[in-house]
């Protein structure tokens, strides 16, 4: 960071006096607090949803104090609990929070919901209510699951949605056990979305190694033509761009009229809303930054080694392959990783030019958060995009390392 | 074949005209679009006209997204440089425990998923009251937008001489003095670049938008999008090239002051 | 001094924002495009007129979750929003939204079944339909069993891709009557015999996420039939297209809900404007521009027979017809859309 010529620093610092590094410190603090306040509190705060318990525990303290000493393989438990929930369904109606506990409980046992709202009807007088008219609306209270998730609310924390967002769950006896394949989604869709970055990065690699060495051959009036049109994409609308995929590869696009004109298909090709076009939309955008990487990389090497590496006639490739590349690695890198960073959070454009099963981790954290209102789920999800990202980011730090040393 | 070092350039030579072929496509295919006479976005277009340039600059949806687009970008860019800049120079020139953590909690809404900071900006600004409103918009855009302003001036302070600023001091300049002498026009490109890069990424923006503004203050983008979802028109090929143009005059601008002040410098050695 | 004026013209700026607006207002939230502009021109300009109150309307996706933060934090943006029946029923148990003033409350008979709630009336009455492009297609599909049916009519179905409608759909083309498809996917087995029928459906279909790539899909050919929200058929039919629905094959009808937000800033121009709105004549301006109905049975007395006709509660398309079951929906939605996708990634 910045340039440090130690001797240069002295003198400096001795005639600006010793709070010179505070007041520095002072200038970076205003971005600093703001920085943490606006984004890094409230990021934490939604991940923290992801075992946040605290509205089970809130509302259902009496039902989990009788339940301390119960476990799932007594089964049922007593009337006590009965009446525990009884004054808790009670209480929650009381505070309005019945219809969220209702919604926490239903997203952990499905079906569950009704039942509670309309338990909220019985529950005037508590201590007279039955185990038979309990079981009546909620049925589920007579097996031992719901019992089980009731007695999770005596903790404040959940490790529930971080099981289910990489299809796990917890059985009978507690043991973490793997969910019905007919419920498992999610690990497909962390796959999913590591997939297509990882292919996004490759093919990004491929295409930009001829442009960028073209970019750094070329002579001054090109060499800044070529560069601007690179350039140019990265200073318009990612929006725009998908835009206008959309409207180019559609059924009867310019890309289908061309091949049918030439006779190459017989009817249009199903372009758009495919995972091939979110590639094609993803890797147009990202492109540019690949090619300024390697390019950055590339223009500080010097010309004659370029041209002993690339005129080695038949063994050029090998040339390329164990002499330049090394070289041009840390631009690789580097491009990599940003592509590869910006790719794992997609959201606008496998929206908009993706399919369903095309949509990534990203597009399903919005979808929990805005439309289930599953907020656990939600945090639990961007729990596994944010570390991916780390990942990513201790990966490169490692590989930059091992590249500085040798 | 490959050891033809001719055959060889050409085919590079081709390979790199498919790819701005490819990169610019998307944004020449807006330019007829944007000028048809027919309500559907297909290609070829039925007739010409500027219809939708019409529906853009009259009909009140858009001109009100623009002129928000507009403030929003350059509140955020204002805020975003003004920060950056004192931000980048003192984590240029101190030295203090944390810096690289300082910088890396700076730049976390550079890397961090879009939504993920959707969500966050949302609880926050809803948290001070201030959700749905432009302000919001503002801050929040400020905050994506610094860590762009950030790098572009660390690495233009990276060329400074500071024995610049020492030769200020000697010469009985006060610290604001030499910052605005001698600094500021200095690291001016940093500045600049970083600022319009700032602007485009405020201008541009589009998620964090959907979720904490309501519709009298809905930016361009936002409503493009809310075009792209529901009812497709050619206005949002117009509202695009409108886009484009914009960024392409900033683009042209700053290059301009560029030039200008390297040439500035040239001249004065 | 360049940078002095760049600091008041900021500061003006922030000013001014925070400057709040004096006039009579309220925020509606629709589910945008050319359902914003029917209700706009039909309902709430002329509303204006009447009261002197603005509307500035919004659109959304019917993201309960913004409402919820902006109760809890005290922010509250909306005044009155449309939302899915069943975010209703899950809002209205939360305490999300205000009671209906009693006097319209009070005429609740007066309304088509599910159209009326203590917390909401309907806003729109839509329906997922069979539809195929008449242009295209001279001998079309005219039951679930032939958009399955795939040697008979052979290229793409376009579904959309979630568990909810296509449940449904795949249970009719299996041979249920559109009234006794909830009990049967009640029943045990029920949900499994729906996925067997997609199952023999899934190589030839598309799957949509908008509406608008459905249609899309559709007039460029990549598929020969969809289901689609009716409203959107005849919007294009409007410009000239040609679409077929088939009503006959049995269709799904929802309801969308106006809701005024608890707490909501403008709650008295809010509750004028469900007053205003509670008045069948001007219910009825919603309809009359587009193919969604709304609550008051007293509608369809100011509305053409050909405006009637198109509306999925129409006395000629009713038979047709059953509701989709909210109840199922809010409990078992998460669990079925979870499963859908697994199917889906199979």
């Amino acid at each position: 960071m910045g340039n440090r010529a130690p001797g240069n620093r002295r003198s400096v610092f001795s005639r600006l006096g010793a709070n010179r590094d505070l007041r520095l410190f002072l200038l970076v603090l205003p971005l600093l607090a703001f920085v943490v306040v606006t984004v890094m509190i409230p990021v934490g705060q939604f991940l923290y949803r992801a075992v946040d318990n605290d509205l089970l525990a809130e509302n259902l303290k009496l039902t989990a104090a009788s339940l301390a000493d119960w476990s799932p393989d007594q089964g049922v438990p007593g009337e006590a609990s009965f009446r525990a929930l009884a004054h808790d369904i009670r209480n929650a109606r009381e505070a309005g929070t019945l219809g969220q506990v209702a919604q926490a409980l239903n997203q952990q046992i499905t079906g569950v919901r009704n039942g509670f709202i309309k338990a909220a009807m019985l529950v005037d007088e508590p201590d007279a209510v039955t185990v038979e008219d309990l079981t009546r609306v909620i049925p589920a209270l007579g097996e031992v699951p719901l019992w089980s998730l009731l007695k999770s609310a005596q903790s404040r924390w959940t490790d529930f949605y971080l099981l289910q967002s990489i299809d796990l769950e917890r059985d009978q006896a507690g043991a973490i056990v793997n969910v019905p394949a007919d419920r498992a989604i999610f690990r497909d869709i962390i796959w999913r979305t590591i997939a297509i970055s990882v292919n996004v990065t490759l093919i990004c690699i491929l295409l930009s190694l001829p442009v960028a060495h073209v970019l750094a051959n070329a002579r001054p009036p090109w060499s800044g033509i070529l560069l601007a049109l690179v350039l140019f994409p990265l200073w318009t609308s990612l929006l725009v761009r998908t835009v206008s995929w959309i409207i180019i590869l559609q059924g009867e696009g310019p890309v289908n009229a061309t091949l049918l004109f030439l006779g190459l298909i017989e009817e249009p090709l199903r372009l758009v809303y495919t995972r091939g076009s979110l590639y094609i939309a993803m890797v147009q955008v990202l492109l540019p930054l690949m090619i300024l990487s390697i390019l950055s990389v590339l223009l500080k090497l010097p010309k004659e080694l370029l041209r002993a590496a690339t005129s080695l006639g038949a063994n050029w490739w090998q040339g390329y392959w164990r002499v330049l590349l090394p070289l041009l690695s840390p631009g690789i890198l580097t491009g990599s990783a940003i592509v590869f960073v910006f790719a794992l959070g997609y959201y606008i454009t496998p929206t908009l030019i993706g399919g369903p099963r095309d949509q990534m981790l990203s597009s399903y954290v919005a979808q929990f958060t805005n439309k289930t209102l599953n907020w656990g789920l939600a945090g639990a999800l961007a729990v596994q995009l944010m570390a991916l990202l780390l990942i990513a980011g201790l990966g490169w730090a490692a590989f930059r390392r091992l590249g500085r040393r040798s | 074949m490959f050891f033809w070092p001719n055959l060889r350039r050409r085919l590079a030579f081709l390979h790199t005209l498919v790819i701005l072929a490819f990169l610019l496509a998307p944004l020449v295919i807006m330019v007829p679009i944007s000028l048809t006479s027919g309500t559907m976005l297909t290609l070829p277009v039925p007739g010409w006209s500027l219809h939708w340039y019409e529906v853009i600059f009259t009909d009140s949806r858009w001109t009100v997204a623009l002129v928000n687009s507009l403030i929003v970008g350059v509140a955020a860019t204002a805020l975003a440089t003004a920060l950056g800049t004192l931000a980048a120079i003192g984590l240029s020139w101190g030295r203090f425990p944390g810096q690289q953590t300082m910088l890396a909690i700076i730049s976390l809404p550079l890397v961090l998923p879009i939504v993920i900071l959707g969500v966050a900006c949302f609880s926050f600004y809803a948290s001070v009251g201030l959700i749905g409103s432009r302000l919001s918009l503002i801050l929040a855009h400020a905050g994506l937008a610094a860590p762009v302003v950030v790098t572009t001036v660390l690495a233009s302070l990276k060329g400074f001489d500071r024995n610049l600023m020492r030769a200020g001091a000697s010469l009985g300049a006060g610290p604001l003095m030499s910052f605005r002498r001698i600094l500021v026009p200095l690291v001016a490109p940093g500045i600049l670049t970083g600022a319009l890069i700032a602007f485009l990424v405020s201008f541009d923006e589009v998620v964090i938008a959907s979720f904490i503004t309501s519709t009298e203050h809905r930016t361009l983008p936002r409503q493009i999008f809310s075009g792209v979802r529901e009812s497709i028109s050619p206005a949002i090929a117009a509202a695009a090239i409108v886009l484009v143009l914009i960024s392409g005059i900033l683009l042209a601008f700053t290059s301009y002051i560029e030039r200008r002040a390297r040439a500035h410098k040239a001249g004065g050695k | 001094m360049k940078s002095r004026i760049v600091t008041a013209a900021a500061l003006a700026l922030i000013a001014a924002t925070a400057s709040a607006q004096a006039e009579e207002s309220m925020t509606a939230v629709g589910w945008g495009g050319s359902w914003n502009e029917a209700y706009d021109k039909g309902v709430f300009q002329p509303f204006t007129a009447e009261s002197g109150i603005k509307v500035n309307l919004d659109e959304w996706g019917g993201e309960i979750a913004k409402l919820r933060t902006q109760i809890e934090s005290n922010a509250i943006v909306y005044d009155f929003v449309s939302v899915e029946a069943p975010a209703l029923e899950i809002g209205c148990a939360e305490g999300l939204f205000e009671k209906l003033p009693d006097a319209v409350y009070a005429e609740k008979d007066s309304y088509l079944p599910g159209t009326i709630h203590p917390c909401g009336m309907a806003s729109d009455t839509w329906a997922t339909v069979m539809v195929y492009d008449g242009a295209k297609l001279k001998d079309g599909p005219k039951s679930w069993a032939d958009f399955w049916d795939v040697e008979k009519i052979p290229g793409k179905r376009g579904m959309l891709g979630q568990a909810q409608y296509t449940l449904e759909n795949a249970l009719m083309a299996d041979g249920v009557a559109p009234g006794e498809v909830y009990d049967v996917l009640r029943s045990e087995g029920g949900v499994d015999r729906a996925f067997a029928a997609l199952d023999r459906i899934k190589p030839h279909v598309v799957w949509w996420t908008s509406s608008t790539n459905a249609l899309q899909n559709l007039s460029a050919g990549e598929v020969v039939m969809t289901d689609l929200y009716n409203a959107r058929v005849t919007a294009e039919n409007e410009k000239g297209s040609n679409y077929v629905i088939v009503w006959e094959a049995g269709f799904f009808y929802g309801t969308d809900m106006w809701a005024i937000v608890k707490g909501a800033p403008n709650r008295d121009n809010a509750v004028k404007f469900v007053e205003f709105f509670a008045k069948p004549e001007n219910q009825a301006g919603f309809p009359k521009l587009y193919a969604y109905g709304v609550g008051h049975k007293d509608v369809e007395k100011h509305l053409t027979a050909e405006q009637l006709e198109r509306l999925p509660t129409s006395a000629k398309n009713l038979p047709y017809a059953a509701v989709y079951d909210t109840d199922y929906w809010a409990e078992n939605k998460e669990a079925l859309e979870q499963r859908f996708q697994a199917w889906l990634a199979q």
